[in-house]
């Protein structure tokens, strides 16, 4: 058997259950109407059951006897019209895959052939505010799981045909839908070429979030920031695609992978441009401080205690001399295991049952904190620090995972060499970020190549009268 | 190679002259600074050929740099191990020899990084670094310059005359060896990029000698580094001190500039050696701390130092125009 449908009705069931080893969430609705025997497949769960009662069975059951089966399902397709959706099933293949999206696919006796209809009912969580990109005056949905939902906010947004979604089908196993979103008249051909080719590539067997397609569309390289970003928020992503950008959206994922990613869009928010720009200026600037302080505060006030005192005036010197002289540890032993604690505290926060969040709220705030600092353990004023430190990194959560790494790398170079050890890591660190790059846009743009033009939107955030003028895509960035 | 843009090939070279300053050995006076600044003049009328140039560079140029580019960053590798006994460095024997291979061994660590990443991230962090460091010396220069003794104008004696200061002025420009390879992958107008690149490097050099002839004055001639010594000397603050800032500015300049180096001679080498490609910016830094071992002791001062940097800067480029004319290049675009 080539995988095709055959004439008969019961073989064609035999096929499917032994293809699917009986799987019981097939259904198959037989019945007879135009007296031809029938079957109703579908998958349970993956359809509306009102949908198919109302839609589906009541008008099929009533079909006038007819001569023969293709007779039966010319008059289904050409004249019933039971759904927007009805695509022809010639192949196993495309039956299994139109079930499992939540079609159900008629077939008939002496009918080498099935009709889909498009009664897809699976529960899904609805529209919700996005819970890792907060915003006070835009919008409040964030994407779906759903890819079709997830389509229709762009959609909503972008009332354009230029703008262009495409379909495609990856993961062997899972089939799952991926949407590669563009403004057909913004976007780099060769962008999108290179993205198209580099999706191709995708040979998993299942995708089950953004973060098993992003390897393929970033570079090979070891980088340590993303040159590829995420957004849960449907209106971040239209002003990506008007820019030029590409968006990949992955069905059961309420995420979308944007491409080209820079350095300096992880400190702007959409809030930016709904604020005058003298304040979003300076939202921008406390980001950028925020930033450099989650990486570089630990590991600067530990070089300094330990190497470089000369730095401190002498008042602060004393206070700090008075504190760490009762602590038993070292200052890089201290601020290490702090910030160590603070990584556990974090990771049980986010994996642990909801109910149980108020326990470790106490046993982290009041017992590790106040016990650690009132028994000695741990000096006031490095508490201080690290909960600075993380606070700031706070502002920037996209990027926390680099952050966090880098850190704990500058804390221990700043701890054994001093300012020497940090300044060398931040040599090879400022190298790396500069070599992030994909399909040719610098991550580090518009700083470093230095694009006047993209200073209105970095270092400061200009008028909006000014950016309509300036009409900026992504392709001004490309080396 | 995509283009590098003018303002990270000025970067790049600033760099290296600006860490050249930093480990400027000997003493300092007025005429230092007039024959340095003559020496830049010069050194931009040298320059006026590469403008001209087309295309990239033949294979007998490329043998040329590459050597060119290891006897330069061995002699950066000595001049940032002389200087590094300067600086503190949070080590037991920081100023011995352990101390001081320490330094040397996690900056050429770094070194290989730089060069495994290719020339255009160098280029690319040059730019950001270089404005870093330009807002550090900044400070630097200003705080020097807040109660400035300008009677050490006069008493500021560097035993040299013009001649003299201007050959040194050339001895210290090794990083003008990349302007010769670099130059024909810069976008935008040569012409326009070489006065700008020279235009920042009189700046530099004139407020950098100048600050450090008002801070040391007198005792520029006895100390090891005057450039350094006057980033000690020379504090805003009367309660505290800013000398680390300026170990900072010279640990990222040592590492650029000699990174740099060895990126562009991984450049070459990878190009000459398709094959070698993976490993050409470690080969390149093995080379360099060769070259540096041979070069110790060598006087970077020298008449010899000068002429291999006029060589790299003029001779080759004006041999090449010559042989374009005759029409016997045989060019191979990098």
């Amino acid at each position: 058997m080539k995988g095709e449908l055959i004439s008969g009705l019961e073989k064609n069931i035999e096929e499917i259950n032994r293809r699917t080893g009986g799987s019981s969430d097939i259904l198959v609705n037989r019945f007879v109407t135009g007296g031809i025997h029938c079957a109703l497949l579908c998958c349970e769960g993956m359809v509306s059951t009102s949908v198919i009662a109302e839609l589906i069975f009541e008008p099929l059951t009533s079909i006038p006897k007819k001569k023969d089966a293709h007779q039966l399902f010319h008059y289904i397709s050409e004249e019933l019209l039971l759904s927007t959706d009805r695509p022809e099933v010639t192949d196993y293949d495309t039956l299994f895959s139109l079930l499992y999206s939540g079609f159900a696919v008629l077939i008939a006796d002496d009918m080498p052939l099935g009709l889909g209809f498009g009664v897809q009912g699976y529960a899904s969580r609805g529209i919700q505010e996005p819970s890792g990109e907060g915003n006070v005056m835009g919008a409040h949905e964030g994407f779906s799981e759903v890819l079709n939902t997830s389509m229709s906010q762009l959609r909503r947004r972008l009332k354009t045909p230029e703008l262009v979604m495409e379909m495609m089908k990856k993961g062997d196993k899972s089939n799952t839908e991926l949407c590669l979103c563009y403004m057909k008249d913004r976007v780099p051909k060769e962008l999108l070429r290179r993205i198209r080719s580099s999706l191709n590539s995708i040979k998993l067997e299942t995708i089950l979030t953004t973060g098993y397609i992003r390897p393929f569309v970033e570079s090979r390289r070891f980088e340590l920031f993303s040159s590829t970003g995420t957004t849960e928020r449907p209106d971040v992503l239209c002003s990506k695609l008007i820019e030029g950008r590409v968006g990949i959206l992955v069905d059961g994922v309420p995420f979308a992978v944007v491409i080209p990613r820079l350095f300096c869009e992880s400190f702007q928010t959409l809030d930016d441009y709904a604020y005058k720009p003298y304040y979003a200026t300076f939202m921008r600037w406390i980001k950028y401080m925020a930033f450099l302080t989650a990486v570089l505060l630990p590991a600067v006030y530990t070089a300094i205690v330990m190497h470089h005192p000369e730095l401190l005036n002498s008042t602060l010197l004393m206070i700090l001399v008075e504190s760490e002289k009762e602590a038993p540890l070292s200052i890089l032993t201290e601020a290490a295991g702090v910030l160590l604690m603070y990584e556990i505290i974090r990771e049980a926060g986010i994996r642990l049952p909801k109910p149980m969040g108020g326990a470790v709220s106490i046993v982290s705030g009041l017992i590790i904190g106040d016990a650690a600092v009132k028994s000695g353990l741990i000096s006031t004023p490095l508490l201080t620090i690290t909960a600075l430190a993380i606070m700031s990194g706070l502002c920037v959560p996209e990027l926390n995972p680099p952050v966090t790494i880098l850190r704990f790398a500058f804390l221990a170079a700043g701890g054994i060499l001093g300012l020497f050890g940090i300044s060398l890591l931040a040599c090879a660190v400022l190298v790396n970020i500069c070599a992030t790059e994909d399909y040719g846009f610098p991550y580090t743009a518009p700083l470093s190549p230095f694009i006047s033009s993209g200073m209105s939107d970095t270092a400061v955030r200009s008028s909006m009268k000014d950016m309509q003028e300036r009409g900026f895509t992504v392709e001004e960035y490309h080396e | 190679m995509n283009k590098l843009t003018g303002r990270q090939l000025s970067a790049m070279l600033l760099i290296s002259d600006a860490f050249a300053l930093f480990c400027f050995r000997g003493g300092m006076s007025l005429t230092t600074a007039a024959g340095l600044s003559a020496g830049i003049l010069l050194q931009f009328i040298f320059a006026l050929p590469l403008a001209l140039r087309r295309g990239g560079l033949s294979s007998g140029e490329q043998g040329f740099y590459a050597i060119y580019y290891i006897i330069w960053g061995g002699m950066l590798f000595n001049m940032q191990w002389d200087t590094s006994g300067e600086l503190y460095i949070p080590y037991e024997s920081s100023g011995g020899m352990w101390g001081k291979l320490l330094i040397s061994g996690l900056i050429g660590l770094v070194c290989i990084y730089i060069s495994s990443v290719g020339i255009k991230a160098a280029a690319r962090a040059s730019l950001i670094a270089a404005a870093a460091g330009g807002v550090c010396i900044a400070i630097v220069v200003f705080s020097a310059l807040r109660s400035p003794d300008w009677g050490e104008l006069q008493r500021a004696e560097s035993g040299r005359n013009a001649c003299s200061e201007i050959q040194r002025g050339f001895a210290m420009s090794g990083g003008l060896g990349g302007l010769a390879v670099l130059l024909p992958d810069v976008k935008g107008k040569k012409l326009h990029n070489i006065t700008g690149y020279f235009a920042a490097k009189l700046v530099l050099t004139a407020s950098v000698v100048i600050t450090t002839v008002l801070v040391t004055g007198g005792i520029s001639d006895i100390t090891g580094f005057p450039a350094v010594r006057a980033a000690q000397l020379s504090q805003p603050f009367p309660s505290q001190r800013i000398d680390s800032l300026f170990m900072i500015v010279f640990t990222v300049y040592a590492v650029f500039s000699i990174g740099i180096q060895a990126a562009s001679a991984a450049y070459i080498i990878g190009d000459v050696f398709p094959a070698a490609e993976n490993y050409a910016g470690a080969v390149s830094i093995v080379l360099m701390t060769g070259a540096a071992f041979m070069l110790s002791g060598v006087p970077l001062y020298s008449f010899w130092t000068a002429a291999l940097v006029i060589t790299a800067l003029f001779g080759v480029p004006v041999i090449r125009g010559i042989c374009d004319k005759i029409g016997i290049t045989e060019v191979k675009d990098c």
